[in-house]
């Protein structure tokens, strides 16, 4: 649309890039969080922390797991069972109950301890890391659909810009070698391209499998030419596992487990087991259906089983060997969730989810930046500069301040309090808004300057508080191998340097702003507008 | 961009919109109707068509959108979506035994 393609690509990269951005943070950092959603599931759950690493069996701990259901909730019509895993430490043991007519069924979950497995005491209700994961494409607060497809609009405005960006990026070799602070803008420009393309196989991997995770609600139109009832259709092919199975009038008295198991084990030996899911435990509809362990394999649906509940018989397997497609579609989507991988691999999604941040967060502040250096000293900033420097702090120095407040409230809202997930939650937003209209009233370097003191402040005193509300604190995590929890206090204590190393980059240069502001009078006029 | 900063004329910002929307709407339908093709056309399984085209829909939508961008013409651009629209549209029913 300019004289030359390369003009084109240059506007093209700048609004795509800026018109979303802000969602797009949200959705960078709240995404980058939950690659630890299980981590912060148990860092939210200080009732799990003291459970050992499990010693129980497989085969045990799925028997023990079905007798405390059969004793618990046998008039359930759905028993769920999920084994522990490194990230998770406790038994899951889920029950799901008819409600009668036009409600929705209800699911009620406890966890056993798998070494005692009794159930853990002291539990309490927390979203954990599902907030951060759910955040990052349901959003909160509003209508899930159309949460989904802004999500895919900023997604794919994001994958646009990456293109653009790689085709305006002339020199992208020789940039990645480059950075040079203390010029301004450049600095600015310089952070934006390190971050881009050092990780930027990772940006265009988790752009495109980010879409293609909502791709049956962007495109259902393959599925509807080839099927006459479209995605259902689809969906029978694709998942038999999630065929509804009615129930019986005839009772049963338990299911014939050890029949089913027996010849799993028999067949399968070296299969592990994710979960185990019961239909109708109690009637002759009853279904065992086995879910297998995908391990660090890149695939995302697990290998499927399911048996007969009354005689113990093999009625289909799904999955043991997936065609190419399926290979396809379910790794984009593994390597995307990410649950293949291992910490190391883990730690290495986090870091480049963090330089994604850092690139949009650059990218927004350049053009703000680029903006208000062409201002003349007469000229006053226009309402779209004004908005997007607001917005600029309101999310980048917001978001992580939000989060800091959300650990806050698991750890020091009262335990038995209603709603008490929910509340955990509102503080989170609570935070986000306190902080977007403390940047409405100060919207120039000073906002930077003292959100990023708060930052530190807050995420310094998180391991502190933390040591003060449970049992265990850094020393003790490190004495007993607690890792996981270990690396918690670790990475607050990290956050908070590093923003304490930007409030102090920021702090010279409001002096020196001030220096510089006194000695014109109209200068410092501008400088408050 | 200077240029955009000196004449941001309404006739400026109409074809900024339209640009944006043969992009993003354009864009789609294209999308949509060309995988619906493309899944008719995979040689394999039901299932397997399916997954093939809606993993290639991504790129198909941000090429064209690309495009859009890139050329020069709305008129060129508007008048080409249009008709490959109906041409795979055409071509689907046609295939189908629709017509």
């Amino acid at each position: 649309m300019k004289e030359s393609f390369f003009r084109s690509m240059t506007w093209l990269h700048t609004w795509v890039g800026l018109l979303l951005c802000w969602l797009l943070f949200l959705i960078f950092f709240a995404g980058t969080i939950s690659f630890f959603r299980h981590e912060i599931s148990l860092w939210n759950q200080p009732a799990v922390h003291s459970i050992d690493h499990n010693k129980q069996q497989q085969q045990t701990l799925i028997e023990s797991g079905l007798k405390y259901l059969d004793r618990a909730a046998p008039e359930a019509n759905r028993w769920w069972i999920g084994l522990p895993s490194n990230r998770q430490p406790e038994l899951q043991v889920s029950h799901r109950h008819t409600q009668g007519e036009g409600k929705r069924d209800k699911w009620i979950d406890e966890r056993l301890d798998p070494n005692t497995l009794s159930p853990v005491e002291g539990l309490i209700e927390t979203k954990g890391g599902n907030f951060f994961y759910r955040l990052h494409f349901d959003l909160h607060y509003m209508d899930r659909k159309l949460a989904r497809w802004l999500v895919c609009f900023a997604s794919l405005f994001m994958l646009i810009a990456l293109i653009s960006g790689i085709v305006i990026h002339k020199r992208i070799f020789k940039d990645l070698f480059q950075f040079r602070p203390q010029k301004g803008v450049r600095a600015w420009l310089d952070a934006h391209n390190l971050s881009s393309v050092l990780a930027l196989p990772f940006h265009l991997m988790i752009t495109y499998t980010g879409l293609i995770t909502l791709i049956f609600m962007l495109f259902p139109n393959p599925a509807e030419t080839l099927y006459e009832d479209g995605l259902k259709g689809f969906r029978a092919d694709f998942y038999p596992e999630r065929q509804r199975i009615d129930a019986s009038d005839i009772k049963v008295n338990y299911p014939a487990f050890t029949a089913a198991f027996t010849h799993f084990y028999q067949n399968w030996p070296e299969q592990k087991i994710k979960r185990v899911i019961v239909d109708h435990p109690s009637n002759a509809a009853v279904n065992i259906k086995i879910y297998g362990d995908n391990g660090t394999l890149i695939r995302d649906e697990y290998p499927y089983w399911q048996y007969s509940g009354t005689t113990g018989e093999l009625l289909k397997t799904a999955r043991l060997d997936p065609s190419n497609a399926e290979v396809l579609y379910g790794g984009m989507i593994a390597v995307h969730s990410g649950r293949l991988a291992h910490p190391g691999l883990r730690w290495l999604y986090f870091i480049c989810g963090i330089a994604g941040c850092i690139m949009i967060a650059s990218g927004c502040i350049m053009w703000a930046k680029r903006i208000r250096e062409r201002l003349k000293p007469t000229q006053t900033a226009s309402f779209g500069l004004k908005l997007v420097e607001t917005l600029n702090v309101a999310t980048i120095m917001g978001l992580p301040l939000a989060t800091a407040g959300f650990f806050y409230a698991n750890r020091l809202l009262p335990a038995d309090m209603v709603a008490r997930a929910d509340n955990e939650v509102l503080t989170f937003f609570l935070v986000w808004l306190a902080t977007a209209l403390f940047t409405c009233v100060f919207r120039d370097k000073r906002a930077w300057h003292w959100l990023a003191y708060s930052n530190a402040v807050v995420w310094l005193l998180l391991p502190v508080c933390n040591a003060l509300t449970t049992d265990g604190n850094l020393v003790t995590y490190i004495l007993d191998g607690k890792w996981i929890l270990a690396s918690f206090d670790l990475a607050f204590i990290a956050t908070a340097l590093v923003f304490y190393l930007q409030a102090k980059k920021l702090a010279a240069k409001v002096t020196v702003n001030k220096r510089v502001v006194n000695k014109s009078p109209r200068a410092t006029a501008e400088q408050r507008a | 961009m200077s240029q955009a900063d000196n004449a941001l004329t309404l006739r400026y910002r109409l074809s900024v919109l339209s640009r944006f929307c043969a992009a993003i709407f354009g864009g789609y339908f294209f999308t949509a109707y060309s995988v619906a093709l493309l899944s008719l056309l995979i040689p394999t399984t039901k299932v397997d068509a399916v997954l093939y085209s809606v993993c290639a829909s991504i790129l198909i939508y941000s090429c064209i959108f690309i495009a859009v961008f890139g050329v020069r013409s709305q008129r060129w651009i508007w008048s080409s979506l249009v008709l490959s629209i109906l041409g795979l549209d055409l071509l689907t029913r046609y295939i189908q035994g629709g017509i």
